[in-house]
């Protein structure tokens, strides 16, 4: 159902004899018919969804997190708190800002969504 | 969750599904399949997710799915037909998307604008498009994209 990018630059021609004419974008006949993915397109085998949950308070120090409710909830995986993420400013966790002291927790919930694309 | 059986015609074709309790258009299309139109803000302000029933645009995210009961319903994957729609070719030569997003949407509007109004004018075209944001493409190629399919169409 979705068509990866490099499906439409299958006939991708790189010899530059197009300087100085009309050409097309690459990706446009996806564009206008309503093929192109998008980031929300993509539904991956073992997708999971995740709920941030940040403090209520500027600058609060956090002593302790009750997660017991939220690990009983179905479908969770697992809870994460924002001292296990780690701080590479490459991981996808760490762009989410979450420090030591000033966020709470990150709770990785729901189940994988396998063969039925659902929205959102 | 309670569900009802809608039968609807999607671009062309009958389809028989169930629609859960207030279940939008956009959900019921996504589940479906039909991926071309895209999600922006839900509420309707966007115009993204514009789609055709019985030929007249509507924002599929504001319209409960259930609603579209025996009616016909238009995405932009289905614009085109064996060949491209004259809207799609004039938006591909008039480098009328950048990113693409809100392109499906735009079409579907224009679309219905062109079956009413074979030749329209520029400020008729301007309205057509005023519920669909753009945030990369500009509207200028876009207008001019129209015009110029509008024009160049043959009526059968």
């Amino acid at each position: 159902m979705i068509e990866f990018r490099k499906a439409f630059f299958a006939e991708r021609d790189d010899n530059l004899n197009r300087i100085g004419k009309p050409t097309l974008r690459q990706d446009i006949l996806g564009h206008v018919t309503g093929r192109s993915p998008f980031y929300d397109d993509h539904l991956f085998a073992g997708l999971l969804h995740m709920r941030c949950v940040r403090s209520p308070h500027h600058h609060a120090r956090i002593r302790r997190i009750d997660t017991s409710e939220a690990e009983r909830m179905p479908g969770v995986r697992r809870i994460l708190p924002g001292r296990d993420v780690p701080r590479n400013l490459d991981r996808l966790l760490s762009l989410l800002d979450f420090g030591i002291d000033d966020e709470p927790f990150l709770a990785e919930t729901g189940s994988p969504v396998a063969a039925s694309p659902l929205p959102r | 969750m309670a569900c009802k059986p809608v039968s609807s015609t999607l671009n062309g074709s009958e389809r028989d599904g169930f629609v859960r309790d207030g279940e939008n258009l956009f959900d019921m299309l996504r589940r479906g399949g039909d991926l071309s139109p895209g999600y922006g803000c839900g509420q309707g302000g966007c115009g993204a997710f514009t789609v055709l029933v019985d030929g007249a645009p509507v924002l599929a995210c504001l319209m409960l799915a259930e609603a579209v009961a025996g009616r016909r319903v238009e995405t932009a994957a289905g614009l085109a037909g064996a060949t491209l729609h004259p809207l799609q070719e004039a938006f591909m030569a008039g480098f009328s998307a950048r990113c693409g997003y809100g392109t499906p949407g735009m079409l579907t509007a224009a679309s219905a604008l062109i079956d009413r109004t074979p030749r329209p004018t520029r400020e008729q075209v301007v309205e057509a498009i005023g519920g669909n944001l753009r945030r990369c493409t500009g509207y200028q190629p876009v207008i001019a994209a129209i015009l110029a399919a509008a024009e160049g169409r043959v009526r059968a």
